[in-house]
């Protein structure tokens, strides 16, 4: 794998469509989703539960569960070469070994009845020639890199014996074994406590830092990606509502999702405060308005976003796209 | 004074690895024989049960001259009573055959049906059931569909008509039980790899790149294993059952003593007020029946110990 030229991004998803044919009707769960991700970028994908965040992961990775599922249009280019139309045997050498995942719930993402070490050998043993005893001893090496005191003890143990933390470092261990290029983190950090949170997410900087991984970051936590990623994108019922630089973001968000995402988050030293929140809910994905998708909770919202679907335009700087009709004619 | 330190601290030491906690490090299947090794009933039936392993494969052997006297006629001895003499304690039967003799040949017969009723039965259900709830869709639809009419044919119908066509060998009724047997646990493990194929071990595997085989046999099958081993052993109970009633429909094993052979040769023998061979063949069946499923319910309770509760819960 030659490094790719200059200024390539590793990841481009261009038009992701993916849909779930359900009894109650067609739900676009992923519409027309385009970004990219350069080496060693930290990527955030924000939005709430239901707007297609783990489902654009799922696909990049092949994970849809086929019937219902399908991926309806759009590439996928890893390194220029297009993940959904590459055999399926050559899909499973590129994931796991250059693009791994880590998953939401550190209890039921590892293999009740398998030895942790052994989960993480089963890595190496797929994508690497070494022998056994070297397979174990990288495994034993990597559970060290984690933070993991006494190694060789907890590679030999089960997960019903390490705690929600430890579970998900060795979920970052196996994830990371093979030294992929793009690493895809599903709320890695949802199902725990915020002290454990904060290591966890140092834990997954500090080894982006260490093998230079794009990382793409999944969560509904705003302070997650505050502090995390160079880029966000947010999400609203399966599409792109605004994307670009995390301070512009933050401080001149222009789509008012986002100003009420913003808006929504408690702020230390203001007490008496009665917290914003965004009236009522996400649209049901099966039978979507035919008008902007947030116009229904939106407090701009004028007649056309009723009726015209926005478009994602460009505004202020080149890397700031917005999908409102407030921003163009 | 720096050594007499040193010996203290190695000592305590020592001290604390003398008690290593025997349940750290211990995978599931471990931990759930610890557990049964606590309950006293199931040691008890698993000693039990091992005595009648023994006891089967002396029968396999001429030991002591078993076969022989289980198998020779000798008209001048008929229905000699059981207690009299040494020789014969539990007495003979009809053709003079030792009683005892035969239970004892009796017990291979049903225990070695029953294991390779059940080891031909495993596979067929795992293979079955991994494949249609692991894939779903088509497949699913088409083995859903030969589940639903090996069900729908009375089993005892199925067996008999293989017994009769195929021949009355010990293959060939193992066969019969395990192709009428099959259905509930590859109904089992199709439910189970329905789930499993969502869990998020399973799509971790799956994104670092494991196959569909690995899947289904390293991932998946191990965590299933408990619901095998418990339905290997109620299909045992069953299978015994069943073959007592083969038996006396006449199509069991031919030519060699079995339990069921002997209860059903006992009908004959009970209107000249013998009972022997059958008090013999039912004694032997009901202890050994009687433990099995002692054993197996602790199998269950600890190899599920979740299931436990919700029982322990549920009857309170």
């Amino acid at each position: 794998m030659a490094d790719t030229a200059a200024g390539a991004p590793l990841l481009d998803v261009r038009g992701l469509k993916t849909y779930f044919h359900t009894e109650e009707g067609l739900v676009r769960a992923v519409d027309d989703v385009s970004f990219s991700v350069s080496s060693s970028e930290v990527l955030g994908l924000v939005g709430e539960s239901g707007c297609g965040k783990s489902v654009t992961a799922f696909s990049i990775l092949d994970l849809i569960p086929v019937p219902p599922g399908r991926i309806e249009g759009g590439e996928i280019l890893f390194r220029g070469k297009d993940l959904l139309k590459t055999e399926s045997h050559e899909r499973r050498r590129i994931s796991g070994n250059h693009i791994s995942m880590i998953f939401q719930e550190p209890m039921t993402a590892l293999n009740p009845v398998m030895m942790v070490g052994s989960q993480i050998t089963e890595v190496l043993k797929l994508h690497t020639l070494l022998d056994s005893h070297d397979r174990w001893e990288k495994a034993i090496e990597m559970i060290a890199k984690v933070g993991i005191s006494e190694p060789r003890k907890t590679a030999k143990s089960y997960p019903h014996e390490l705690s929600g933390g430890m579970r998900q470092r060795i979920m970052i261990a196996m994830a990371l074994v093979c030294d992929p290029d793009i690493l895809i983190a599903d709320e890695p950090t949802t199902a725990l406590d915020v002290t454990i949170q904060a290591q966890i997410l140092e834990l997954i900087k500090a080894m982006q830092r260490e093998t230079s991984a794009a990382v793409i970051l999944i969560t509904h936590d705003l302070a997650v990606i505050a502090e995390t990623v160079n880029r966000v994108i947010v999400m609203y019922a399966g599409k792109i509502v605004e994307s670009g630089d995390v301070k512009t973001i933050f401080t001149e968000p222009k789509h008012p999702y986002t100003q009420g995402l913003l808006k929504s988050i408690p702020v230390l030293g203001e007490p008496g405060k009665l917290l914003e929140s965004i009236k009522g809910r996400v649209p049901n994905l099966i039978d979507l308005p035919p008008g902007c998708h947030f116009a229904n909770r939106c407090p701009f919202a004028r007649e056309r976003c009723f009726e015209e679907h926005p478009r994602l335009v460009e505004v202020d700087s080149d890397e700031h796209e917005v999908r409102c009709n407030l921003y163009y004619d | 004074m720096s050594t007499t330190i040193a010996t203290q601290v190695s000592g305590a030491g020592t001290v604390s690895e003398k008690k290593p906690n025997k349940y750290v490090g211990k995978s599931p299947l471990q931990l759930s024989i610890l557990r049964l090794r606590r309950n006293r009933l199931a040691m008890v039936s698993f000693w039990i049960l091992m005595v009648y392993v023994v006891i089967s494969i002396a029968g396999n052997f001429n030991v002591f001259g078993l076969r022989t006297a289980a198998m020779e006629f000798s008209l001048d001895n008929r229905y000699v009573a059981p207690f009299q003499t040494w020789q014969h304690i539990f007495g003979t039967d009809n053709f003079g055959r030792d009683v005892f003799a035969r239970v004892i040949m009796g017990t291979r017969v049903s225990l070695f049906l029953g294991a390779a009723a059940g080891l031909l039965m495993v596979p067929l259900a795992i293979a079955i059931g991994s494949l249609s709830g692991y894939y779903g869709g088509f497949v699913d639809d088409i083995m859903m569909y030969v589940m639903s009419v090996v069900v729908a044919i009375p089993a005892l119908l199925i067996i008999m008509s293989l017994v009769q066509i195929m021949g009355r060998t010990f293959f060939i009724i193992a066969l019969a039980f395990a192709v009428t047997g099959w259905v509930g646990l590859a109904r089992v493990i199709r439910g189970s790899f329905m789930q499993a194929r969502e869990y998020e071990y399973v799509l971790a595997a799956r994104c670092l790149g494991a196959g569909d085989a690995r899947i289904i046999f390293k991932h998946i099958m191990p965590n299933l294993f408990h619901f095998v081993i418990v339905r290997f052993v109620l299909n045992y109970v069953g299978v015994i059952k069943s073959e007592v009633l083969l038996a006396y429909l006449g199509l069991s094993v031919i030519g060699v003593p079995s339990w069921g052979n002997m209860i059903d040769e006992s009908k004959l023998e009970l209107m000249a007020n013998n009972w022997q061979n059958m008090i013999a063949a039912t004694l032997f069946m009901f202890v050994f029946l009687v433990a099995l499923n002692i054993f197996g319910d602790s199998l269950r309770d600890a190899l599920d110990p979740k299931l436990k509760n919700v029982i322990n819960r549920v009857e309170n």
